[in-house]
C-alpha cells in the first residue's frame, strides 16, 4: 500500500502524519542469550509470523508527535480493525525511530540514525529526546553526525551505538518465483470493507466529508466507537434533505449535553435512556422551529427520566414554540407596556435593556417564544415603528 | 528383463510372469556390478528398496495394482525422499537425510513404485555434464571417457545402462533433454507447472520441471500420468482437469505440421548431429508430415538470458544454505560470519559458487536494471517468438544439442563453452514450454544424437503421440550401448 | 537552543498480525510454545520446500489499507537479506535467508 495517512492530537493540535508504503513481511525468529553458557539459542517459532511494515513520512517533529502517532496507530490495528493484538511486551508490535535534526527552517534533512525495537510509547517518546539533544549536542560543537544504528538504554536512558549503518544495505529485491503474483481484485477488496466494521479512521474521514463535520468534532466523535455509532444512528433516523445542517446538531448535542450526563451517572453512551432514534427526533423538532432549543433542553430531562417520545411531551406539556407572529406581537406590546423603564433604557443606547426586554418575553411565554422572532419583533416595534 | 521397457514390465508384473521383488533384486545386482564402471548412483539402499517392492507385490496381490505397481525407478538425488540420504551432488548436503518426501515421490510410492536408488547430478542441477557432482562424474555408457550430459546424467545414464528401466529427473536449462539426447534414452520436460516442485530442491524456480526419463515415448506417458499433477504445497504448480498422457500415442501423424526454425539449424551444431536430425525429419516426412521453415528471432539471446535469470534465483535459493539447521558445517571457525564463509566456501563446489556470484551481481544495486529486468523483458520476447511459430505449426523439431557426448574434462576449464550446450533447450524452459527429446540416430564415433520437440503449453500428450509413431517407424531407441547386454 | 533546531522523526512499525498460521506456511502463531515446535519445514528452509502465501494475512493488510485510505494492490517480492556482494551477512533467525515482502503498489 502506498500513501494514505494518520491523524494525531497532541495538546489540542492537530496533525496529519503521511504514511510511505506499508508492506507485509515474515518475521525472524529469536535469539535467546540467557540461559545458554557461551551459546545463543535460537528459537524459529517466530519465524515465518506475517508482520506488516508501516512506513511513515518523516512527518513528525517532535516525540511527542512520535509518541502520539504510535499510540493512534497503536489502537487503529488493534482496537479498531483488530488485525494485531498489540502486545508489546510479547513483540506484536515494535517501532523503529528514524531521527535526525536540522537547522529552523532548512529544506533538507539532516544525517539521521535509526534506532531500533522501541517497545513502549514512554521509551519512544524519551530515546527521541535523548536522539535529538545528543545529535544538536554534536552538530552545535562543530561535529558531524554518522548515520548509525543505535538502540535505547532504558535504565540510562540513553541511546547507544549498534553498529555503522552501511549505506543502504544492498537488500536485493526480485519478483518471488515461487509465490504468484496475489491479485487483489476489487470485488476481494469490497468482500473485505463489507465483512470489516468500518473503522473509526474511517468514520473520521466520513463524518468530514459525508456531514460536514469539521475536523475536530468527527475526532471527538471517533475517539471511541460507542460515541460513533450513537451519533450514526442518530443521523441515520433523519432526513438529512429536510435538515441539512441537522448532523452537525446532533453531533454537538451528543458530545455536549449527553455525554456529559452520561459521564455524571457513569454511563456508556449505548446504555442511556434515550435511543439514537429518539434524540433525533427531539433535533429534528428543533431544527424544524417545533420547540426552542432551551425548550429542548426541558424535553431532553423528561425523555431521560422516562418519557420516551419527545412528541408526545410536548403535546403533553404543551411544549410547542410559539411561532404565530401575531401572536408574538401581542406578548411583545404586552412587554413593552409593562417595561417603561427598560424601554426607555434601550432608546437611550443600553444594549443589556433590551436583553431584559427579550427574556420578559420569553417569560411570560414560558420560554415557549420564537426567541428569533421575538428579537425582531421588538426590534422593530423599538425603533418606532 | 532389463531391457524391457516399462510398459512391458507392466504387464509382466501384472501376469504374474515375475514379482517386483524378483524384478528390484534383477536391476539391484546389475547396479552392485555395473554402477561402479559408470557412477550413475550416488544412494543405494537394497533393503529399502526391497521392502517397497514387497509392498507393491502385496497392492497387485490385493488386486489394486496399478501401471506403476512394482516397477523400480531411479530418482535424481534432487528429489527429497523421507529417510534417504539427499545431497542434490553437492557436499553441503551430504550428510543431510530427508524428513519428507517431495509430492512427486509421494505420488510415485502412492502408486505403488519402487525408489531403486539416488541418482548422481551435477550439483544443485548446475551443470550440462554430471561432472561437478561432489560424488565424482558420471560416465556415459556408450563410451566411458564421455559425459552423459546434465544435469540429469546419473538418470540418464542408469536408463542407458539398463540399470533401471526409468529415472525421474529435472530440466531447468535442458537437464532432463540434453542428458537423455547424450545418452541415447528418451526424455520429457513438462509445461512449466505440470509436476509439483514441492521437495524438488531449487535452483531457478521460475524455470525447474520435474520430468520421467524412459526408453520410449509411451515410458514417458505411464510416468507422466503419475508425476503430474495440482500441489497446493506450490504456488506455482497449475489446478487442471487430470489428463491421460497415453491418449494420443495410437494417433496418426498424417498432416502433422512441424516447425523447422531455421536457428536450430544454422552453424554452431555438428555436421554430424544435423544430418541425424535432417534425416529423422525424413522419416516424419515420409509418415506424411508437411514441414515449415519458420523462425524465432530472439533465440540467439536464451543462453545470455538464462544464465542472468537462473543465476540470480540461485543465489536467492542457495542462501538457506548455511551450516546452522543441517548440512555441511565447517569443522572449524572463528565466529558466526566466518562459520558462514567457511561452510559455503567449502560445501559448494566451483560452479555452484560461479553461479551463485554471478546471480548476486545481476540482483545488486545498480545492475539490477541492467540485467536482470532486461533478462527478463526479453524472455517475454522469446515467448512471444514461439506464440507466433505455433500459429504456424503443430510442434518444433529440431537437435537437442549441438553436439554428442564429449570428453570428461573438456570443457571444464571454460564455463561459457559448457553453457553453450544449452543453446537448443534453454529457449523451452524461458518460455515454460513442454520439451521431448528421443534418439534419433548416431554420430560417426557411434555416440547418439538427440531429436528435440517442443510443443505448445498443455502438448505433451500430443508430443508423445508423435514421438512414438516415430518410434513404431525406426528402432533408434532400442539400440543398447556397445558392452551391455 | 531548541528554537534553533528542528527535529524529524520518521517511524517504522513493525505489528505483528494475529493470523492463525504463518505468513508462508501452516505453522502456529501461537504465542508461548516450547522452542522450535511451532516452525515447520518451510519455516526453517529445508531443502526442496517452497513457501505459500497466507490469504488472511494480505487480508488484514488490506483492512490496513483501507482503514487509512490508501491505495492496494500486491506484489510480492523477495528481498534477500545479504548486504552487498562482496560480504556475505546472514542471520541465523532468518532460516530461508531471503525475506519475501509483499510490496503493495497502486494497482
Amino acid at each position: 500500500m502506498k500513501g494514505g495517512s494518520i491523524t494525531i492530537d497532541v495538546d489540542g493540535r492537530k496533525k496529519t502524519v503521511r504514511l510511505t508504503r506499508a508492506h507485509l513481511e515474515e518475521d525472524a525468529g529469536k535469539s535467546l542469550h540467557e540461559s545458554f553458557r557461551d551459546l545463543t539459542g535460537i528459537d524459529l517459532n517466530r519465524a515465518g509470523t506475517p508482520l506488516l511494515e508501516i512506513v511513515s513520512e518523516p512527518d513528525m517533529r517532535s516525540a511527542q508527535e512520535a509518541a502520539a502517532y504510535a499510540r493512534v496507530l497503536h489502537k487503529l490495528i488493534v482496537e479498531d480493525i483488530q488485525i494485531c493484538d498489540g502486545n508489546m511486551q510479547e513483540g506484536s508490535f515494535r517501532c523503529d525511530a528514524n531521527v535526525s535534526v536540522r537547522p529552523a527552517g532548512s529544506d533538507t534533512l539532516g544525517t539521521r540514525c535509526e534506532i531500533k525495537n522501541l517497545n513502549s510509547f514512554r521509551f519512544l517518546e524519551r530515546a527521541i529526546e535523548f536522539e535529538a539533544r545528543r545529535q544538536i549536542g554534536i552538530l552545535e560543537d562543530g561535529g558531524k553526525i554518522v548515520q548509525e544504528t543505535r538502540l535505547y538504554d532504558a535504565e540510562r536512558d540513553e541511546t547507544r551505538s549498534m553498529r555503522t549503518k552501511e549505506e543502504a544495505h544492498d537488500y536485493r529485491y526480485f519478483p518471488d518465483p515461487d509465490l504468484l503474483p496475489l491479485e487483489v481484485s476489487d470485488k476481494w477488496i469490497e468482500e473485505i470493507r463489507s465483512s470489516m466494521p468500518e473503522s473509526l479512521e474511517a468514520k473520521r474521514r466520513r463524518y468530514v466529508s459525508e456531514y460536514g463535520l469539521s475536523l475536530d468534532t468527527a475526532l471527538q466523535l471517533t475517539s471511541a466507537r460507542d460515541k460513533a455509532e450513537f451519533f450514526e444512528k442518530s443521523v441515520r433516523a433523519t432526513d438529512i434533505k429536510l435538515f441539512p445542517k441537522i448532523a452537525e446538531d446532533i453531533a454537538n448535542s451528543t458530545l455536549g449535553v449527553l455525554m456529559s450526563r452520561a459521564n455524571d451517572e457513569g454511563l456508556e453512551l449505548s446504555r442511556i435512556p434515550i435511543t439514537p432514534q429518539q434524540h433525533a427526533k427531539l433535533r429534528e423538532r428543533v431544527a424544524d422551529g417545533t420547540v426552542s432549543t432551551s425548550i429542548a433542553k426541558e424535553i431532553l430531562d423528561a425523555m431521560w427520566a422516562g418519557e420516551r417520545d419527545p412528541d408526545s411531551i410536548i403535546a403533553k406539556r404543551g411544549l410547542k414554540q410559539i411561532s404565530d407572529s401575531g401572536e408574538l406581537e401581542r406578548f411583545c406590546d404586552q412587554v413593552i407596556a409593562g417595561n417603561a423603564q427598560q424601554v426607555a433604557d434601550y432608546r437611550s443606547g443600553k444594549e443589556k435593556a433590551f436583553n431584559s426586554l427579550v427574556g420578559q418575553v420569553m417569560k411570560l411565554t414560558q420560554g415557549k417564544a420564537n426567541p428569533q422572532q421575538v428579537t425582531e419583533i421588538l426590534k422593530r416595534k423599538l425603533s418606532g415603528r | 528383463m532389463h531391457n524391457a521397457t516399462l510398459k512391458s514390465l507392466s504387464a509382466s508384473l501384472s501376469a504374474r510372469a515375475f514379482s517386483s521383488v524378483e524384478l528390484t533384486r534383477h536391476f539391484v545386482n546389475r547396479i552392485n556390478q555395473l554402477n561402479p564402471k559408470y557412477n550413475c548412483f550416488i544412494t543405494l539402499d537394497p533393503e529399502r528398496s526391497l521392502k517397497q517392492a514387497e509392498a507393491a507385490d502385496r497392492m497387485r496381490s490385493a488386486g489394486r495394482g496399478q501401471p506403476l505397481t512394482g516397477i523400480p525407478i531411479a530418482q535424481k538425488d534432487i528429489f527429497c525422499a523421507q529417510g534417504w540420504l539427499t545431497t542434490c551432488g553437492s557436499k553441503i548436503l551430504s550428510n543431510f537425510t530427508s524428513p519428507y518426501d517431495a509430492h512427486v515421490v509421494e505420488r510415485l510410492n502412492a502408486a505403488g513404485a519402487v525408489t531403486l536408488g539416488k541418482t548422481n547430478m551435477d550439483e544443485f542441477a548446475m551443470g550440462s555434464s554430471s561432472e561437478t557432482s561432489y560424488y565424482g562424474p558420471v560416465r556415459n555408457p556408450w563410451d566411458v571417457d564421455k559425459v552423459p550430459g546434465g544435469s540429469s546424467g546419473g538418470s540418464a545414464a542408469a536408463v542407458a545402462a539398463r540399470l533401471a528401466p526409468s529415472a525421474i529427473g529435472t530440466d531447468t536449462g535442458g537437464s532432463i533433454r540434453q542428458p537423455a539426447a547424450l545418452s541415447g534414452i528418451c526424455g520429457l520436460k513438462p509445461t512449466y507447472g505440470v509436476v509439483s516442485r514441492y521437495g524438488m530442491i531449487a535452483f531457478a524456480s521460475s524455470l525447474d520441471q520435474g520430468g520421467p526419463l524412459g526408453r520410449s515415448a509411451e515410458d514417458l506417458a505411464l510416468l507422466l500420468n503419475v508425476m503430474a499433477g495440482f500441489d497446493p504445497r506450490d504456488s506455482t504448480s497449475l489446478e487442471r482437469e487430470w489428463e491421460d498422457y497415453t491418449r494420443e500415442l495410437g494417433k496418426a501423424v498424417k498432416g502433422l505440421k512441424i516447425g523447422l526454425p531455421e536457428e536450430f539449424f544454422a552453424k554452431g551444431a555438428a555436421p554430424d548431429v544435423v544430418r541425424a536430425v535432417e534425416t529423422a525429419v525424413g522419416e516424419f516426412r515420409k509418415l506424411g508430415c508437411e514441414t515449415v521453415e519458420v523462425g524465432l528471432p530472439n533465440m540467439k539471446l536464451s543462453v545470455p538470458v538464462y544464465y542472468v535469470l537462473a543465476p540470480a534465483e540461485a543465489s536467492s535459493n542457495l542462501a538457506r544454505y548455511d551450516g546452522v539447521r543441517y548440512g555441511y558445517r565447517a569443522p572449524e571457525y572463528a565466529d558466526l560470519p566466518d562459520m558462514y564463509k567457511k561452510s559455503r566456501a567449502q560445501g559448494f563446489g566451483p560452479e555452484v559458487k560461479r553461479r551463485i556470484l554471478i546471480g548476486t551481481y545481476v540482483l545488486s544495486h545498480g545492475y539490477y536494471d541492467a540485467y536482470y529486468i532486461q533478462a527478463q523483458r526479453v524472455r517475454r520476447l522469446i515467448a512471444r517468438d514461439f506464440a507466433e511459430v505455433f500459429k504456424r505449426c503443430d510442434v518444433i523439431m529440431g537437435p537437442t544439442s549441438p553436439t554428442t557426448a564429449f570428453r570428461i574434462g573438456e570443457k571444464m576449464g571454460d564455463p561459457v563453452q559448457m553453457y553453450l550446450n544449452d543453446i537448443y533447450t534453454t529457449p523451452a524452459n524461458l518460455a515454460g514450454l513442454p520439451g521431448l527429446s528421443i534418439p534419433c540416430g548416431f554420430d560417426g564415433k557411434g555416440l547418439p544424437v538427440g531429436l528435440q520437440m517442443i510443443g505448445n503449453y498443455f502438448g505433451e500428450a500430443k508430443m508423445l503421440g508423435i514421438a512414438h509413431q516415430f518410434q513404431q517407424a525406426t528402432d533408434w531407441h532400442q539400440r543398447m550401448p556397445p558392452g551391455i547386454q | 537552543m531548541r528554537d534553533k533546531w528542528e527535529i524529524v522523526i520518521g517511524l517504522e512499525t513493525h505489528a505483528q498480525l494475529n493470523t492463525r498460521s504463518k505468513m508462508f506456511s501452516g505453522a502456529s502463531t501461537a504465542f508461548g510454545a516450547a522452542p522450535n515446535t511451532q516452525a515447520c519445514a518451510v519455516d526453517i528452509a529445508l531443502p526442496g520446500v517452497l513457501p505459500v502465501a497466507n490469504r488472511e494475512a494480505v487480508a488484514k493488510a488490506v483492512r490496513f489499507g483501507l482503514a487509512v485510505n490508501g491505495s492496494n494492490a500486491v506484489n510480492i517480492n523477495r528481498r534477500s537479506a545479504r548486504s552487498s556482494p562482496a560480504k556475505t551477512i546472514s542471520i541465523p533467525t532468518f532460516p530461508r535467508a531471503i525475506r519475501s515482502a509483499s510490496t503493495r503498489r497502486p494497482s
